[in-house]
């Protein structure tokens, strides 16, 4: 679950005053707003990247609003992936088991398990550089859930990608999220992608998150 | 007005003025660029090596001295030369110094009295033909009878002139040894005013002698004694006295002299016919040769070609004593020159132009090709001087480059990644480096030791630490300024998502920007490297320019330059660019082309 209350921070020339929202544990809820709406500055709070001027921001039933991003226990994929161009993508799946010093068998069990999910196993020995968008996509959101967080957050994964890779996607988000039960918050633009995927939706508009009915499905789906 | 047509683009593509000129502008400036470093290369392997070496017998090739009595054969092996004689087992070629001429031989080179010195002969005529106004010092003889030590008589003398004559009142003497000897003076013409005879020294070996002449220029006090001190009393006259505004007559005392006894052992020369035999392994061409006090007819000298013919035979004539001559030759490829002495003499001095190496025959029939083997670049690379130098430029610019990256990364990664406050100003300071000029750099490094700690001062100016520190004090905001761009083209979002993934900052920086900034450390590296090559004005202030101690590759190009040595500057210059320009293609090769810096 994750839970906004009243969060105020600043970003450059804009502000997010008192949003208020939850994300029911293992739902998938979606932000949408246009370009520069506050979107990312959600987000970035969330993974503990920038700091609060006011509120609180609970994962469960823990508050995370003054502890660093490496305690959140969060899976962060950013726009475009932000993918390390000196990795292969053997070593971003393992990336996060390692600095937690996870045995090595391990490590090859849960790198080969999210291969297998994302249907990268062909590519766990490329560098990022010769991997398609939708490829990087996959590789960010594999390293994101590889030391199974509780939270994962995605900034406009899809916005890059054509449509059938983008079809593609919405398959492979639905099907990772069933399969990992991981709360997600998903950043879009897109109204096409709420319709895809989301549980739940909010809109921020000048600062201001409100809460919008899905249409097609109950907003409180998988609520426990 | 409508879009520009793609045929209106092709046009401006094509234009051929337009890029003429373009091209012109742009190209002249790499065209000189190329055409300087062809000069470079065309000069070394052009330029002239030969070397024109006066040998006047005070040292052997490697500037050792020859001491009085020595054999001579081999010391001058270095120009492929190898002296002998017509009879190396019985009358080896010896030297002598002419300026401690023995009993037998007080003609022997040294300047004679009418030129301040001791020796008697013809070549003190100042109207003589063979003049010898000059000290010869060390000279070659054949040696004579047999090599037994020579007691020589021991005389000695001192001498004062002066440039307007004086009245010498009186002379006082001390450390006198023997009591026989005199005192001369001499008269502005040289002619002699008045003898004295020197009488016995009282028991502590001092003795007055009263003088009282007039229109004195010139003293000699000549004595058997083996040492002597002299205090000599004499009066300015007439308009000297008048210049110095001291009316009438002063007595002035000079400075105390010591008589030097004259060396004992001193060998006689050959006096009966003998030749000195020069013998070149690799030809060379023959200039000139001072003999000396040759007084006898029927001498020549003679040389001799590679394959041993005669090439010429020159007279020597016989001018007197203690007389010098030179002998005019100007022969080429000489391989062997014979100087025939009628009865006696000495070679004073020879000077012969050589290849600058002792060349086999190959090299001298292929001249081209030997040349690339044998050039000032390799003379250089020979020297133990440059080799000093290319060692301690490889270390101090390395040392330089790990200290610049030390420094340079944290400061890049600090401004790249984070506003604080007087960030501005701290980026001004970090390009004054860059902007000031490289003296004023070094001056400033000078100023500042001058208020360390006298110990901490002495091991760093004008040491190796200063080397390094001029050298970083430069390097260093190169590589700054090209850390501070690499980081800033590394998206901050990948340290963002390192710290989701678990990492503290550290880890996040060790662990995915710095694998990530691998190009920009090689080109900041090799920045400072290639920019700590090139330092030169910070050096010559802070770091001093002392051969073998704080030279490097510039300093050496410096110094060489400032020697003469043109070849050798050429050459240690392009042994600096080739440095550079394998340092840029590596730069090339691993780094970032499109930082801006």
């Amino acid at each position: 679950m994750i839970v906004i209350e009243k969060l105020t921070a600043h970003s450059g020339q804009f502000t997010l005053k008192d949003a208020s929202f939850v994300v029911p544990t293992g739902t998938y809820g979606m932000l949408m707003g246009r370009t520069g709406s506050g979107k990312t500055t959600i987000l970035e709070t969330i993974a503990g990247l920038k700091q609060v001027t006011g509120g609180r921001i609970l994962l469960g039933d823990r508050d995370v609003t003054g502890l660093k991003p490496a305690e959140r226990n969060i899976g962060y994929v950013p726009q475009d992936g932000a993918l390390f161009s000196t990795m292969t993508v053997r070593e971003h799946l393992s990336f996060a088991l390692d600095i937690r010093r996870v045995s090595r068998p391990q490590i090859d069990e849960r790198v080969a398990e999210l291969a297998e999910l994302l249907e990268i196993e062909d590519l766990l020995h490329r560098l990022p550089r010769g991997l398609s968008g939708g490829e990087k996509q996959r590789v960010a959101i594999g390293r994101a859930l590889a030391f199974r967080p509780s939270t994962l957050l995605l900034d406009e994964p899809l916005s890059a990608l054509d449509d059938d890779t983008r079809n593609q996607l919405y398959s492979l988000l639905k099907h990772v999220q069933e399969h990992t039960g991981v709360t997600t918050l998903h950043v879009t633009h897109h109204m096409y992608d709420v319709m895809q995927l989301a549980d739940k939706l909010f809109r921020i508009e000048d600062g201001v998150v409100t809460e919008q009915p899905v249409n097609g499905k109950p907003s409180n789906r998988n609520q426990s | 007005m409508s879009e520009p047509s793609v045929d209106n683009l092709r046009r401006v593509r094509t234009d051929p003025l337009f890029y003429a000129i373009l091209g012109t502008i742009g190209g002249t400036y790499v065209v000189l660029i190329i055409a300087m470093l062809l000069a470079d290369a065309a000069y070394i392997f052009t330029s002239d090596m030969s070397e024109r070496v006066i040998l006047d017998f005070s040292t052997d090739a490697e500037g050792k001295p020859l001491k009085i009595g020595d054999v001579v054969a081999h010391q001058f092996a270095r120009y492929g030369l190898t002296i002998s004689t017509h009879d190396p087992a019985d009358h080896p070629a010896r030297i002598i110094d002419s300026d401690k001429p023995s009993a037998a031989n007080s003609n022997l080179g040294t300047p004679n009295q009418a030129f301040g010195g001791a020796g008697v002969g013809h070549g003190g005529d100042a109207k003589s033909k063979g003049r010898n106004a000059m000290p010869l010092g060390k000279i070659l003889v054949i040696a004579g009878e047999s090599p037994t030590e020579v007691q020589d008589s021991q005389r000695g003398q001192l001498v004062a002139n002066w440039v307007s004559p004086v009245r010498v009142e009186r002379v006082r003497l001390s450390a006198l040894t023997a009591g026989s000897g005199e005192i001369v003076t001499y008269a502005a013409d040289g002619s002699v005013i008045k003898r004295h005879a020197i009488d016995p020294p009282a028991a502590d070996g001092s003795l007055v002698a009263e003088i009282g002449d007039e229109g004195v220029s010139r003293m000699d006090v000549t004595t058997s004694s083996l040492s002597a001190e002299a205090v000599v009393e004499y009066t300015l006259a007439g308009t000297m006295a008048a210049k110095l505004k001291q009316p009438g007559r002063e007595t002035i005392r000079i400075g105390s002299v010591r008589v030097v006894p004259p060396e004992s052992g001193q060998l006689a020369p050959l006096s009966e016919p003998g030749s000195l035999v020069f013998t070149w392994q690799d030809p060379v061409q023959l200039d000139d040769l001072q003999l000396l006090d040759v007084n006898a007819a029927g001498g020549s000298v003679v040389t001799y070609d590679l394959a041993g013919a005669e090439i010429a035979t020159r007279e020597i004539k016989s001018i007197g004593p203690n007389s010098v001559q030179r002998v005019g030759i100007g022969d080429p490829d000489v391989a062997k020159l014979e100087v025939r002495l009628p009865s006696g003499g000495a070679v004073a001095q020879m000077s012969f132009t050589w290849n600058g190496r002792v060349r086999d025959g190959w090299q001298r029939e292929n001249p081209g090709m030997a040349r690339l083997f044998y050039n000032p670049i390799t003379t250089a690379l020979q020297e133990s001087d440059i080799q000093d130098s290319i060692r301690l430029t490889l270390i101090s610019c390395t040392i330089t480059t790990i200290l610049s990256l030390w420094v340079a990364i944290p400061i890049g990664y600090l401004m790249s990644r984070h506003r604080f406050f007087g960030r501005d100003l701290i980026d001004a300071i970090l390009d004054i480096p860059i902007v000031l000029p490289p003296l004023v750099v070094g001056l400033s490094l000078l100023i500042l030791f001058q208020l360390a700690p006298v110990a901490l001062r002495e091991k760093v100016v004008y040491q190796i630490p200063a080397v390094i520190l001029a050298q970083f004090a430069v390097a260093c905001a190169f590589a700054v300024r090209t850390m501070r761009a690499t980081f800033d083209h590394i998206d901050a979002r990948h340290e963002q998502v390192a710290l989701t993934l678990g990492c503290s900052r550290a880890q996040a920086f060790g662990m995915v920007v710095l694998p990530e900034a691998k190009r920009g450390v090689l080109t900041a590296a090799t920045l400072a490297w290639a920019r700590s090559l090139g330092e030169f004005g910070p050096l010559l202030i802070f770091a001093g320019t002392t051969r073998g101690k704080t030279e490097v590759l510039s300093t050496t190009v410096f110094l060489e330059l400032n020697i003469g040595d043109l070849g050798a500057a050429v050459a240690v210059s392009l042994i600096m660019v080739a440095a550079a320009v394998i340092v840029l293609v590596l730069a090339r090769a691993w780094g970032t082309r499109n930082l801006a810096i």
